[in-house]
């Protein structure tokens, strides 16, 4: 249980211009799960080894529990990483690998042998003890990893890619292992991924970062809602994106102009991109409100749902309807499409975008309390607003 | 164990088989002069040697002495020859040769196997660059500085000198062995509460152990066998066996010599075979006498 504040914390390494990660503002809450999700080379590793005392900070603070840590050596910090590649001692018995932060803290042998079988109980792998770390299958490996980390009861648990070495189904038996385990436990996680379902399988709160900036930081449905970018948007699976101009509760596209309902009203007037989910679009609604009419380009069956490619004017548009319309229609169809009003959502427009690279929640100044919180963004020191 | 790899496939299945096992049997006699090489090339030469050791009077046209004795050992065994002293000393230089190459060469080695760096390629270049010059040459120039400061003719003069050969292996084989090393091993003993000492203890030492008696080894072997640097900086003060060795071959004795050979040989063969089992880990530099 412990509370981890980073602020203003860069990192750039030694021999280098870029600011690998740059003022990062970051709290993770006690007992939750926090996920640091960004593509390759946004930062997010560097920031974990940072956090677990791996790699020295160039500026900045990192708290736990509002003590400073930066100056406390890896070995005393109580941040246990979990690597990607699992990283067991391939010459140590499970046992041994599973025991080796007690032995670090000098318990005597028979807690040491308690407390083992104990954990591999909890990741459920008993009687492994006498196995060799190459005997067991990845997954296995994995939650030895876990177990080693968990048994030292660390002040908090971070992760790299937990799930990205894993099989698909492997990887929901995990994910619902350390889900509960971490309930168990109540330990503080932070877990690095680039893969946007992980972290929102995952994470009670998810921290978006590009090119060693936050960019975006919220609950998982912040970022299919209320993306504070189209780059952002994109990265949560967006593809439809309209360039629009808000007047007041509605919004004027080329293809007409539609209510807008909810945060979006928010929204300061004039240019911006106005963003709907593919699964929020409705084809062949019941009322006409916000409705238009659009050529159906090409369906493609998924099993669990259809996915269809329209033409509003000349707007494409990705649908996503239910399974069973793919008997109802086909492509050349003409069909009437329902934007939901309470689920549009307005982005900065790009070329306001370009001119404002940081999208923090200044964007929209006049945006009431709760759509500010919706765009939590507290980044750099001049562009701070919480 | 080439051969066996680069098997064709036919198209009838039959075939193939047939063709897999001339393949085999080729790999097996390949291994089998292989093999021959090995021991007429390495073990063959001692045999006359140990032939000598135990001669009294030898000549030709016979095959083997017409009179035997065990002169040459009792002589190799007592004060009067030194050979007791040298072979004492000789393990000494050796020993802490070794240790210093090790100590010197290890941080050196992981610098060069896990960092890239400008001008990595002149250091390598210059690391290796001792066993490429002729030894007497380097030597000579070293002698005149070694007399300036007043290392010639002592112990320490002769462990210095002797590092000059060594270092190069031992450097070169840790590099090699660090280039497949995980540095994140170490990172991840760290955060679950190993000091720097502890975590070189249980997790790198172990880890590199294998490569590290290779690189051990070669820096010893390279010490023991040392001629030229010990005369020219040791000067007749400090006596190992090689400097033993030649002085009784061009003494003419070839009865002594030979025993004195034996002396010289055995201890290597002797830690090569002790040793052969635990260099044959997964990063071993060399292959285990004994095991598959």
């Amino acid at each position: 249980m412990t509370h981890v504040s980073i602020t203003k914390l860069t990192k750039v390494y030694p021999g280098s211009q870029a600011r690998s990660v740059d003022s990062l503002d970051l709290e993770m809450e006690s007992g939750k799960i926090t996920a640091m999700l960004g593509p390759s080379v946004c930062g997010k590793t560097t920031t974990l080894k940072m956090v677990a005392g791996l790699l020295n900070p160039s500026a900045g603070d990192i708290r736990f529990d509002s003590t400073s840590v930066v100056k406390v050596a890896a070995e005393k910090r109580g941040a246990v990483m979990v690597f990607q590649n699992y990283l067991l001692f391939p010459y140590m018995s499970i046992a041994d690998n599973v025991g080796f932060g007690l032995r670090m803290r000098g318990e005597n042998q028979g807690t040491i042998k308690k407390r083992v079988s104990e954990i591999l109980g909890l990741v459920q792998l008993e009687g492994m003890e006498n196995r060799r770390p190459k005997q067991l299958s990845g997954g296995q490996q994995q939650r030895v990893a876990l177990a080693r980390a968990l048994i030292v009861n660390p002040r908090g648990l971070l992760l790299d890619e937990p799930l990205s070495n894993l099989d698909a189904h492997l990887r929901d038996e995990m994910r619902e292992l350390i889900l509960t385990i971490q309930k168990e436990t109540k330990v503080t996680t932070i877990f690095v991924t680039h893969d946007q379902e992980e972290a929102v399988l995952l994470a009670d709160n998810i921290a978006l970062m590009f090119d060693g900036l936050l960019h975006q930081q919220g609950g998982p449905a912040d970022f299919y809602e209320r993306p504070v970018s189209e780059r952002a948007a994109r990265f949560f699976g967006g593809v439809n994106f309209v360039p629009a101009t808000k007047i007041g509760n509605s919004v004027q596209t080329a293809i007409g102009r539609f209510a807008l309902q909810g945060a979006a009203v928010a929204v300061p007037d004039g240019p911006a991109t106005l963003t709907i989910r593919p699964e929020s679009l409705k084809i062949e609604p019941a009322d006409t409100l916000n409705a238009v009419k659009a050529y159906v380009r090409s369906i493609i069956y998924v099993g669990t749902y259809t996915r269809y490619k329209v033409l509003a004017g000349s707007q494409e548009l990705e649908v996503i309807g239910p399974s069973e319309s793919v008997h109802v229609h086909k492509e050349g169809d003409t069909v009437l499409l329902q934007l939901l009003p309470d689920r549009l959502w307005l982005v900065p427009a790009p070329d306001r975008a370009n001119s404002e690279p940081r999208p923090v929640s200044q964007t929209f100044p006049d945006a009431p309390a709760e759509a500010l919180e919706a765009v939590d963004m507290t980044q750099g020191a001049a562009t701070n607003v919480s | 164990m080439a051969q066996v790899t680069n098997i064709r496939t036919v198209s009838g299945g039959r075939e193939s088989a047939a063709a897999e096992v001339m393949e085999r049997k080729r790999a097996n006699f390949v291994l089998w002069i292989v093999n021959a090489a090995i021991i007429v090339g390495l073990v063959l030469p001692l045999v006359p040697l140990l032939i000598w050791s135990f001669s009294k009077t030898w000549f030709w046209p016979s095959l083997l002495p017409q009179t035997w004795s065990t002169r040459a050992w009792q002589y190799v065994a007592s004060d009067t020859s030194q050979v007791p002293s040298a072979l004492g000393l000789t393990v000494f230089v050796g020993v802490v040769v070794t240790v210093v190459s090790v100590i010197i060469g290890l941080p050196a080695g992981r610098a060069l196997g896990l960092n890239k760096f400008r001008g990595k390629i002149l250091v390598e270049f210059l690391i290796l660059a001792p066993t490429i010059v002729p030894g007497l040459a380097v030597a000579m120039g070293i002698q005149v500085a070694f007399i300036k400061y007043g290392l010639a003719d002592t112990l320490l003069g002769v462990i210095l000198v002797h590092l000059i050969p060594t270092l190069p292996y031992v450097v070169l084989v840790l590099a090699g062995l660090f280039a497949n090393y995980n540095p994140e091993y170490e990172q991840q003993a760290r955060t679950l509460g190993a000091g720097p000492v502890r975590t070189f203890w249980h997790v790198t030492l172990p880890a590199i152990f294998p490569g590290l008696m290779a690189a051990a080894l070669f820096a010893f072997l390279v010490s023991w066998s040392q001629y030229v640097l010990t005369v020219l900086i040791g000067g007749g003060a400090v006596i190992t066996l090689p400097v033993l060795l030649f002085s009784f071959a061009g003494g003419g004795d070839n009865a002594i010599t030979g025993a004195l050979s034996i002396v010289y040989i055995a201890p290597a063969i002797l830690i090569l075979i002790l040793t052969s089992r635990s260099l044959t880990g997964e990063n071993a530099a060399l292959g285990g006498i004994g095991k598959k």
